[in-house]
């Protein structure tokens, strides 16, 4: 019995006082699962994955349903489509995925770069960043940008104008340029990079790809020109990222999740079929089912592509009286590029421009009818054709419901809950874009 | 040779059972003073042999010797005769005054129940195994006050959540604690797929076999549960379980089968065919073929329809949708086309087959348990064998139990208990809710002309692949392979498995020294295990490329307790207890998730048909310390006052990468009670015989309410936007990893609730009527909340000590003996709940967050609304915007009309930008109303079950209006037109007509529009929970001499109710037994089921 006696109480004294440090620090409250520190190549791909996802999934999916190439028919896409049940809430998952998932892990990676002087790394997510930036900005106009992705230091974030924004775009392109032509300082960037593979002379071409866009944005044709010059030279260059067979691009995703909420739009099948287009057609116009020709799951998703940018020559020597041979040359690239993007042949492509309605000549082409109208069809579920759209107001779209066109994205409402910035009063509708007429 | 042990075993059996002679033993029960008392009970100890004393006090009763006679009659106290040689005994009880009640109260202490200062209720195990539910929570409904029980779906198998006066963190747990012969046990619910889809899930005290219980108590308030510190803030359920009693060997042996049907469907339209309007300008329904994809039953009449096999026919659909032998596909008569033009055999409406869907399911539970003991040990084995098919066909729960018990006196200072379990559960489940492959989107959804079956039966249609699949491994479905997945194909291409093998058991030793000094060490332990695999066949709507998802986790727990004890009167009338006690427990939880998809070829989901696999791991782990101290003191046996404090250390606090310091980790929670007994001052009374006042004060705090939240860092990235699958790193061959959206907060403090309750307990009538009340409010402030950040912050949430919230209720329970006759007794007794937690502030500058659900719609936390609100969509107000509209809850006003002429919502109601609260999931109250009545050797028993109130986010009456497939569409599509009510802009009210038909119900205020407002509904109902008959079967008067006791029975449970609600039973919660409730979406539909039970003691 004596014996029982004292085992309680050599229990009693070990459990409660000495084994209580142990018991309870030790760092238990540490977390296993998710690290606290991670190296620059665990970052970068999923910047760039999470980006080229976005762009080619939901941006896509709406800018290219208001620029009439596509139509929600069914469940939540039919009233997106009328517009009326594209309210504020609706946008939250891609901000979110911008400020949340690709800003806040770009500017870790910029500065933790910069500090160690891993220059590659530095610019490559300098191009990341400033490619991120154009897309809000193009969506939403003013954000917030300087007191942003702070964390607890700023929780309501101010709203930056849309310039200031453009401005810190081409500062972060300038940057990354000079940074991709210094050393590596001892980390070479890899297979980590999805993109390029840490080929630095293809995201300097990037960078002045992304340049274009922007200059094109703000009207700036002579500048959009000299920058696409520099930019890429096949299709090949394209800043891309091609998904896999098994991970699959978005539009395969939605497709096999939401099969008959989107189809292919009448607007763009009248525009096609009024030219003959009818080989790319029978490529996209179909059901959107994972089965569709175009909307492969390994599907390339071009951010910016080569030919967007033969398109932006084009454009800009049209609009500035520049050389008619050359415009010619860029206009047909961009067509050539489209049809070779679309899976399609040389004997397609040269039948299709044989066309007079398709190619009257260089002195001849007309910027609306050929070149407005050529790239609008080339860049088939591109966000940019809503910036295009706005920016030219090309095609003459006739609004699904109402009267107006939207104009702009909605603000997240999530954001307008919690950030007594956000501005008030803005729809679909209004403002409109500083570049926009 | 295994045959010669058994027989040896089952021959020591019954020569047991039948040297224990029974014979006639008579007997008068009378009071003190000498007079009769007629309607006593007089029951043999531990056996189902009873009878009450005639009209004279005189009983009559099958005994042996040896056996004990326990002599009960309300408002008196139990007297124990022991029967020897003689045959007739006269028994005197002593009036009841003094109820000498003893409860299981906090870590195991027992305490007399007239000391206790706070408020708790016992359930006995006859209400919880006659309650004709497997679940101990689930058949807890209306037996106690202060509890509200809910089911998460009809499912087999499916779990239940239980709140102890409502909810006492905002984001934290908050289902009792459950604690099994003194020990913390596990009473997870494990979500594998998400909160909004996947399979039911249980909850893990249903591996309990309901059987081996001997009492249930709940500790309700937060004075009850001080000792558990942060751990028994939710509330405690202090189950004891049977360990057997001194006397002979008692086998007891229960069966019974049982029969489970589906209770209700949704009220889903039965004229209009598949297809659509032409267009809005011509508004002609017309057909569409499954093969188009088309989603809608917005067609015509299906009596305005018949069948075509010519495919010259104009309406005859485009060549995909017929074979090579120029048959159409879809289905075997034909296609449809306008009635006069087809070939004369009018359509079929296919309508009653998802009735048919449905099977009744078989249950069958047989249970056997062994007990007994000698003065000196103790000993109670049992096994059971529950098979539980669910209502939809290939949905199986089946769960073996394994207990052990027993006692053993050492001597007469020291005593030992142990106990060990074993539970193996075994689960088939059938995808639900917000999923492609959820069995109900398919059901519901499908029009009335296109047949799931394919012309089988229902039946015969679940083990026929042609009424699910082409021959080409296509499925077939009415979307033409898209959309939702065929339920034939759900229930035998989308199942998921589910085993969970569980251990758990205690050590328990007693030292008795002296009045001042006595020990206990309780020592336990529990570990889960839970494998799952998920298949989903090539072809399946939510995963096109297949897929098979195994997961498996482990939990475990550890706790281990000791507790010191002493007192004595140290004056006069007055005496002093004291408790010291220590405590430590840890839990760890692991999981391992492997995704393998993309298989190859049909026929067989395994991990090496795959050519994508990805996997997870994880571990979370969590340690808590307490120190408890705690006095007593009793004045003259009418006062008692109660003071203790509990010193708690929680891991969850402490900060990695610091030097540990035992302050940031701990937390002190002092409590008081005070218990008067009114009636020991009066003078004695039949009238009140009984009285005691009650009041008591604490503080509990609640620990972070997961691990790691004190630091942040980074996780595997999951790349998607909602819209379809997510795709997860490693991508191609590449890792990534992003910085969590979620900061933690290294200043993280444990949140306090501070409560303080009133209470009384009066008898009457010689305690013929009982009478138990409670009041109760607090005030929890620093709760700890992943408070929400603009996104723009770079982060989604933070966590935060910020909110507060108040809470307040009153509970009742009315007792009432209504017949106490020689041949009828009527028990009856009556709980009442009603409580309210409103939340009071959340963060600066935050007032919405939130909990579960949609994005569009679904439970949140609103400042100042009740805990939970269901946010949704509003139609725009004149009010909104205006100055009285507080941006959260729907403003004052008319409903504002859309009166833009060139909108396709023209007519329609315009929508509010600005989601709000439109409802509140908790109900005004719940009261379960229990009847017990014995009438000679026939027991009815009856349990009404009345929730008042509660509102229900009715997603299914949601979508099915923009398919067209629900009543109310049906009804409202062929109205001619008529203004909606509201008011234009200008403010004139609205002139302008419109139908209700295809373009309205599929706009922004139709189904899967932003606006939810209309699809709110209140959840309340009346139902008949539970009721039984039984009769005890006279078994020495139909000559059974070896079988003591025996009863055959009939439990019907949810037999009937009624409800205001519009769809399927409003018991039920899409997120499950989480927080987040009042959301319907496509859940399994709940079930009636009756049940054959018989009941043997040997």
């Amino acid at each position: 019995m004596k014996k029982i006696e004292n085992f309680i109480k050599i229990i009693f004294c070990v459990v409660l006082f000495s084994a209580c440090e142990s018991f309870l620090a030790d760092d238990i409250n540490r977390d296993p699962n998710n690290p606290s520190v991670v190296t620059l190549n665990a970052v970068l791909p999923s910047i760039q994955i999470r980006h080229m996802d976005v762009y080619g999934g939901q941006t896509s999916r709406v800018n290219s349903m208001f620029a009439q190439q596509t139509e929600g028919v069914a469940r939540q896409w039919s009233s997106f489509n009328d517009y009326s049940g594209l309210q504020p809430v609706r946008f939250n998952t891609v901000w979110d995925i911008y400020y949340e998932d690709i800003l806040v892990e770009v500017n870790s990676m910029i500065a933790d770069a910069q500090e160690d002087g891993y220059n590659h790394y530095a610019g490559i997510g300098q191009i990341q960043k400033a490619a991120a930036l154009l897309d809000m900005t193009s969506w939403w106009g003013d954000i917030p940008y300087s007191t942003a992705a702070l964390g607890i230091e700023e929780i309501n974030p101010t709203f930056d104008a849309q310039a200031s924004i453009y401005t810190e775009i081409f500062n972060l392109l300038g940057s990354a340029t000079s940074l991709l032509n210094g050393s590596d300082g001892g980390f070479a960037v890899g297979g980590d990079d999805v993109i390029y593979g840490g080929n630095t002379s293809s995201w300097i071409k990037a960078a002045n790809a992304i340049k274009a866009r922007a200059h094109m944005h703000l009207g700036d044709y002579a500048s959009a020109l000299s920058a696409a010059k520099s930019s890429f030279t096949s299709r090949a260059d394209n800043m891309s990222y091609t998904f896999g067979t098994t991970q699959q691009a978005g539009w395969w995703r939605f497709n096999d999740g939401r099969t008959g909420d989107i189809e292919f739009h009448p607007t763009l099948r009248a525009l096609m079929t009024g030219l003959n287009d009818t080989d790319r057609l029978a490529v996209w116009d179909q059901t959107f089912i994972t089965s569709h020709p175009y909307m492969k799951p390994n599907y390339e998703q071009a951010y910016v592509s080569y030919r967007e940018m033969q398109f932006i020559i084009a454009e800009c020597l049209s609009r500035t009286n520049g050389s008619s041979t050359e415009m010619e040359a860029a206009y047909l690239k961009g067509i050539e590029a489209s049809f070779d993007e679309t899976g399609l042949g040389n004997s397609e492509y040269s039948s299709y421009v044989s066309q007079n309605a398709v190619n009257p000549g260089g002195a001849s082409l007309d910027l609306e009818d050929h070149i407005l109208t050529q790239k609008y069809i080339a860049m088939f579920v591109q966000p940019e054709v809503f910036n295009d759209l706005r920016r030219n107001d090309f095609p003459n779209l006739t609004p699904t419901s109402g009267s107006q066109l939207p104009v702009r994205w909605n603000y997240s409402g999530d954001e307008a809950l919690f950030n007594p910035n956000v501005p008030v009063g803005t729809t679909l509708f209004t403002p409109k874009n500083s570049w926009d007429n | 040779m295994r045959i010669k042990i058994l027989l040896s075993f089952l021959l020591a059996i019954i020569s047991t059972v039948t040297f224990a002679q029974q014979r006639a033993i008579t007997g008068s029960v009378q009071d003190d003073a000498g007079i009769p008392l007629p309607g006593a009970t007089v029951i043999v100890q531990d056996t189902n042999r009873g009878v009450t004393t005639d009209f004279d006090g005189n009983f009559s009763i099958e005994a042996s010797t040896g056996e004990v006679l326990v002599v009960s009659f309300v408002g008196y106290e139990n007297t124990n005769v022991t029967v020897g040689d003689a045959d007739s005994y006269s028994i005197s009880l002593d009036l009841g005054n003094e109820l000498e009640e003893v409860v299981v109260t906090s870590l195991g202490i027992k305490r007399e129940a007239k000391a206790l200062g706070y408020s708790i209720q016992t359930v006995d195990s006859d209400d919880i195994v006659n309650s004709g539910s497997n679940s101990a929570l689930d058949a807890l409904v209306g037996k106690a006050a202060g509890i509200q029980v809910t089911r998460s779906a009809g499912s087999a198998g499916g779990g239940s959540r239980i709140l102890i006066r409502g909810v006492t963190s905002m984001i934290g747990n908050n289902q009792p604690l459950i604690v099994i012969d003194g020990i913390i046990t596990n009473n997870e619910t494990i979500n594998a797929q998400g909160s909004t889809a996947g399979t039911a899930t249980s909850n893990r005290l249903m591996d309990l076999n309901n059987d081996d219980i001997e009492t249930i108590n709940i500790l309700k308030g937060a004075a009850a549960t001080a000792l558990y510190g942060t751990a028994g803030a939710p509330g405690v359920i202090v189950i004891q379980t049977k360990k057997g009693s001194e006397g002979d060997m008692k086998v007891a042996y229960t069966h019974s089968t049982g029969v489970d049907w589906m209770s209700t469907t949704f009220n889903l339209q039965n004229d209009f065919a598949q297809g659509r309007n032409r267009s809005r300008s011509d508004r002609t329904p017309y057909w569409r073929s499954p093969g188009t994809g088309e989603s809608s039953s917005y067609g015509p009449r299906i009596t305005d329809l018949e069948f075509a096999t010519d495919r010259n026919h104009p309406e005859a659909p485009s060549a995909s949708n017929f074979d090579g032998d120029g048959n159409f596909i879809w289905d075997k008569n034909g296609f449809l086309v306008t009635k006069g033009t087809g070939n004369g055999t009018p359509a079929n409406n296919y309508q009653d087959n998802y009735r048919g869907f449905f099977r009744d399911a078989i249950q069958s539970l047989n249970n056997l348990s062994i007990s007994g003991g000698t003065e000196k040990a103790t000993y109670f084995f049992s096994t059971s064998y529950l098979t539980n098919e669910g209502i939809v066909p290939n949905e199986e729960y089946g769960r073996k139990t394994f207990r052990l018990a027993g006692t053993l006196k050492a001597n007469d200072k020291l005593s030992f208990q142990t106990t060990f379990n074993f539970t193996r559960s075994d689960y088939t489940r059938i995808q639900q809710g917000s999923n492609t492959s959820g069995l109900l989107l398919g059901l519901y959804r499908t029009p009335i002309s296109f047949d799931n079956a394919n012309g089988f039966s229902p039946g015969d249609a679940v083990d026929n692949p042609s009424s699910y699949i082409f021959a080409n491994g296509g499925q077939r479905n009415y979307r033409g392979g898209g959309g939702y997945d065929n339920p034939y194909w759900i229930v035998n291409n989308a199942l998921g498995n589910e085993t969970t093998n569980r251990i758990f058991g205690s050590f328990k030793a007693d030292y008795t020294m002296n009045n001042w000094f006595n020990a206990s060490l309780i020592i336990g332990a529990d570990f889960t295990s839970d494998i799952r695999k998920q298949n989903f066949e090539r072809g399946s709507r939510t995963r096109s490329t297949g897929a098979s998802q195994l997961n498996q986790y482990t939990t475990y727990l550890y706790d281990a307790i000791i507790n010191i004890t002493g007192g004595d009167e140290i004056a006069e009338n007055l005496n002093f207890n004291y408790l010291f006690s220590g405590n430590a427990f840890s839990y760890q939880g692991t999981s391992l998730s492997t995704l393998g998809t993309d298989l190859a070829f049909q026929g067989f989901v395994n991990l090496a048909n795959a050519s994508n696999i990805s996997g997870g791991e994880g571990l979370f782990q969590n340690t808590q310390m307490g120190l408890v101290g705690q006095v007593e003191l009793d004045y003259n046996s009418a006062f008692y006052l109660t003071l203790s404090a509990r010193q708690d250390y929680d891991s969850r606090l402490g900060v990695p990468g610091t030097q540990f310091k035992s302050a940031d980790y701990s937390f002190l929670y002092p409590a008081a009670s005070l218990s008067f007994l009114l009636s020991e001052l009066l003078p004695q009374s039949d009238v009140l015989s009984f009285a005691k006042i009650r009041a008591s004060w604490a503080q509990v705090g609640g620990p972070p309410p997961f691990a790691y939240l004190t630091s942040s860092g980074y996780g595997v990235t999951s790349v998607g936007d909602g819209w379809g699958d997510s795709i997860n790193f490693p991508i191609q061959g590449v890792t990534g990893f992003e910085i969590d959206s979620i900061l933690g907060n290294s200043e993280l403090k444990s949140e306090l609730t501070e409560e303080i309750e009133f209470g009384i307990d009066f008898r009457f009538l010689n305690n013929r009527i009982g009478l138990d009340v409670a009041y109760y409010q607090r005030k929890m402030t620093d709760a700890i909340l992943n408070a929400s950040l603009p996104a723009s912050t770079g982060y989604n949430n933070v966590w935060l000590n910020s909110g507060r919230m108040t809470g307040k209720g009153i509970e009742a329970t009315l007792n009432l003996a209504i017949a106490q006759s020689e041949n009828f007794t009527w028990n009856s007794q009556i709980n009442f709940t009603s409580s309210e937690n409103i939340v009071e502030e959340l963060a600066p500058g935050l007032d919405k967050l939130f909990l579960a659900g949609f994005s569009s719609a679904g439970s949140y936390l609103i400042a100042g609304n009740q805990y939970g609100a269901v946010v949704g969509g509003t139609y725009l107000r004149t009010g909104s915007g205006g100055p009285n509209d507080d941006g959260l809850n729907i403003p004052e006003g008319d409903v504002v009309i859309n009166d833009n002429a060139s909108s396709n919502e023209y007519g329609f109601q315009a929508v509010d930008p600005v989601q709000r609260a439109i409802g509140n999931p908790n109900p005004d109250f719940v009261l379960g109303w229990n009847n017990n009545m014995k009438i000679g050797p026939v027991n009815v028993g009856f349990l009404l079950d009345w929730r008042e109130g509660g509102d229900m986010l009715n997603g299914v009456a949601w979508a099915l209006s923009f398919f067209g497939r629900s009543q109310l569409t049906a009804d409202t599509r062929t109205e001619a037109p008529t203004p909606i009510v509201g008011v234009k802009s200008d403010g004139s009210p609205n002139d302008i007509p419109v139908v209700r038909d295809q373009y309205y119900y599929q706009s922004s205020v139709g189904g899967f529009g932003s606006v939810w407002e209309q699809f709110t509904e209140d959840g309340g109902w009346v139902r008949l929970r539970e009721v039984s008959l039984g009769y005890d079967i006279p078994m020495s008067k139909i000559g059974i001499d070896f079988i003591d006791s025996g009863n055959i029975s009939i439990v019907g449970r949810n037999l009937w109710y009624s409800t205001e609600y519009n769809g399927v039973d409003p018991e039920t919660s899409l997120t499950g037994v989480g927080n987040g409730q009042g959301v319907d979406y496509f859940n399994m539909p709940s079930t009636r089921s009756v049940m054959f039970k018989l009941n043997l003691n040997l």
